[in-house]
């Protein structure tokens, strides 16, 4: 074990690359959600049409597929992204699919009478959204959201198989130098137990924070 | 008059073009103006070698840092790929060259172009102790059907394997050097391969005794392996040829890679104009 | 570079091969993870403080790490402990025991979800547990339980690529295995991608319609 803590400065680098993956992804996820969300609810056919193709291709198929898609075949094409580009594209792009259901189910959940008593205020459909109706969809939204910013974590990991040096890459690095197996994997469980939990306690007190005086039932799955 | 000076003058502009080859390759110009060179390495050694603070080092990453110093670049950033990921990334321009111990191999060679020979070394199996299936050649896998060989996918070990007869179900492939050397612990594979010196490195790492080394290994080429860049980096290529050629002469380059264990008579002999086809 | 059906042909007998373990790794995969996670919601329901202790922050850990580095660890270094499992049934066991913690969660809403008069009726007619269980409570909480654990079904199938970093030779190691040795990339990895489509799709649209058909009935 003291050969392994010996690497921590690699450990360290591992760490804040895959919280960086984390973060950038889910800013990634979270704009792609209420976009493809949103427009899964549009008035406008072709939009709704578009939405739904994304969100089946990208919920549909396997996130390691889509990472090694964008990291080994689309230079064929031409486009190059760097390793941490391309797994930023491929969490994001696949969380953001099932992000928009989320908020599709979120923005739903707001009862009709909010929609009728905008309407009879006149409000322009932007300015029902923008105040109104998401506003009040948030809150049930963020426990879901929750549970998939920890799924986006654990899948960070699956990067290392495209050569991003997250800490799962670094876990193996420090494999060839020791030849030891069982502490690295150890260590970085423990790593990414711990940025889990502080990740789900800061989605409760945001959670929390949102909440604030309203009698929400949550609606939905688990 | 004027004549002669328009003589001249052309005569002065052909010249002048006519050193745009003896200039420096636009790769080189590049690098030199960052200031570092980004290399694939394969974090196996000796060949390479990342120390407790990431630092790259390793027979192969110093060869590269010395060539790249006479060139004029001062600084190496080091990118670890697996072997099977370092041609596309070669190829996506990820990285400006590849090294530690990627093999010439003929089939290499129509995605990429290597410089001279740098590392040349032997084969190795990893067993365990006592040999009991006698596996001193790839052929001798290949007679025992039932055996498991493991090793990395897309490295010169899998064609030897494939080129002597062992069958493909045969292969289980691992992901890192280690995790090779586990199955076999476990007895999850018969035979570890991979290079010579990677192979003792990783046995005397791991200090069983329940595993031994079989080296060298006959009926394989000697394993040479070279810097290796993108098909379209011929200047640079000829550059770092240069350079290295100079290492080599002034006995710097024997002396970077013999504490490795390496040899700097086995390269002597190899040119990457006899492993690659057409002289690429 | 242009898509080639020679090597698109070339691949497909290894990747047919790929496929039927992914398919099975899916199936024993998904019938570990409804057992296991019926027994951790059953046993949730204890009175004992300590075991649930246990069982919140054990399903907590392997539902907060990643499936990735379990699978290294079930693999690797069980066996240095004296647990050595196939490659196929570490993946299997992994994938199961992971997302045992998730349908764990369904069913115990879809349990709780069983009106409390249900159990004092039970109790009234001398049921003990077990005929209480079978007789009352679960073919209630099914139904509803249902699209929910069919989604998770769905998942695990597109979690199979994961296998391949142990060594199972399920669809995506098929494929990948073909482009380390022959360097194409593009047609292998497209017919995985386009694999995976051709079952979720239709299956996303099956698991709808169960929605609908099993929409909860409140009594």
């Amino acid at each position: 074990m003291k050969e392994v803590l010996a690497f921590y400065p690699i450990l360290i680098d591992g760490t804040i690359t895959t919280i960086i993956l984390t973060v950038l992804s889910a800013i990634l996820a979270l704009v792609i959600s209420f976009v493809v969300g949103l427009s899964r609810i549009s008035k406008f056919k072709i939009v709704r049409i578009i939405a739904i193709i994304y969100l089946e291709f990208f919920r549909g198929s396997s996130a390691l597929v889509q990472m090694f898609f964008i990291y080994f075949v689309l230079p064929m094409w031409g486009i190059y992204f760097d390793a941490l580009t391309a797994g930023v594209v491929a969490i994001g792009c696949n969380l953001g699919a099932y992000g928009s259901e989320v908020v599709r189910g979120g923005v739903l959940a707001v009862g009709k009478e909010q929609h009728e008593a905008s309407l009879a205020l006149n409000y322009s459909p932007y300015k029902r959204y923008r105040y109104v109706i998401i506003p009040q969809a948030i809150p049930v939204m963020i426990p879901t959201f929750g549970n998939l910013l920890i799924e986006l974590l654990k899948l960070t990991s699956v990067a290392s198989l495209i050569t991003i040096s997250d800490l799962t890459f670094m876990a193996h690095i420090i494999r060839v130098q020791t030849a030891l197996t069982l502490e690295p994997f150890l260590v970085i469980l423990v790593i990414y137990f711990i940025i889990a939990s502080i990740l789900v306690k800061i989605v409760d007190i945001i959670a929390n924070k949102f909440s604030k005086g309203r009698n929400i039932m949550i609606a939905g799955e688990n | 008059m004027k004549k002669i000076i328009l003589f001249f003058a052309s005569f002065l502009i052909l010249l002048g073009s006519a050193n745009v080859s003896f200039a420096e390759s636009d790769t080189l110009k590049r690098l030199k103006k960052q200031g570092y060179a980004t290399v694939a390495v394969a974090n196996e050694p000796p060949y390479s070698d990342i120390k407790t603070d990431g630092y790259v080092t390793g027979a192969a990453p110093d060869v590269a840092r010395a060539v790249l110093n006479i060139l004029g670049v001062p600084d190496l950033k080091a990118e670890v790929i697996m072997y099977g990921a370092m041609i596309p990334a070669l190829q996506a321009r990820r990285v400006d060259m590849a090294t530690s111990g990627l093999y010439i191999k003929p089939d290499r060679c129509e995605s990429i172009i290597y410089s001279e020979p740098d590392l040349c070394g032997a084969e190795a199996f990893a067993v365990p102790a006592g040999n009991p299936n006698n596996l001193l050649t790839y052929e001798d896998i290949a007679a025992q059907p039932a055996l498991k060989m493991t090793t990395c996918a897309g490295c010169a070990e899998e064609k030897y394997a494939l080129e002597r007869g062992v069958k493909a179900d045969q292969i289980v492939y691992f992901d890192t050097p280690p995790s090779g050397i586990k199955m076999l612990q476990q007895g999850r594979v018969d035979v570890f391969a991979l290079s010579g010196l990677g192979t003792q490195d990783l046995l005397n790492k791991t200090n069983d005794s329940n595993l031994e080394l079989v080296m060298p290994i006959s009926g394989v080429p000697i394993g040479c392996a070279g810097a290796a860049f993108n098909m379209d980096d011929i200047e640079f290529r000829a550059e770092y040829n240069m350079a290295l050629a100079k290492l080599k002469a002034t006995g710097e380059f024997a002396a970077i890679i013999e504490p490795y264990g390496f040899s700097a008579e086995a390269t002597a002999g190899e040119s990457y104009l006899t492993r690659c086809p057409d002289g690429k | 570079m242009y898509w080639s059906w020679e090597v698109a042909f070339d691949v497909l007998p290894q990747l047919a091969k790929g496929v039927v373990v992914t398919i099975q790794a899916t199936f024993v995969a998904s019938i570990l993870a409804y057992v296991l996670g019926l027994g951790i919601a059953i046993l949730k329901m204890s009175k004992s403080k300590i075991l649930r202790f246990v069982l919140y922050w054990t399903t907590e850990f392997i539902r907060r790490t990643p499936i990735l580095v379990q699978l290294y660890v079930v693999f690797y270094v069980l066996p240095d402990f004296g647990i050595f499992f196939e490659a196929f049934t570490c993946g299997v066991l992994v994938l199961g025991i992971h997302f045992s913690t998730y349908t764990a969660e369904v069913f115990r809403a879809g349990i709780d979800n069983v009106h409390k008069g249900q159990w004092e009726a039970a109790k009234s007619l001398n049921y003990n547990q077990y005929q209480t269980w079978k007789n009352v409570i679960l073919p209630q909480a099914i139904p509803p339980m249902i699209p929910p654990l069919a989604n998770y079904l769905i998942t695990m199938f597109k979690e199979t690529p994961l296998l391949a970093a142990i060594t199972v030779v399920e669809l995506f190691r098929a494929a990948d295995q073909y482009s380390n040795s022959h360097y194409k990339y593009l047609e292998p990895m497209t017919l995985v991608g386009v694999f995976f489509l051709i079952v979720s799709i239709p299956s996303a649209i099956i698991a709808m319609k169960l929605e609908k058909r099993f929409k909860q009935r409140k009594i």
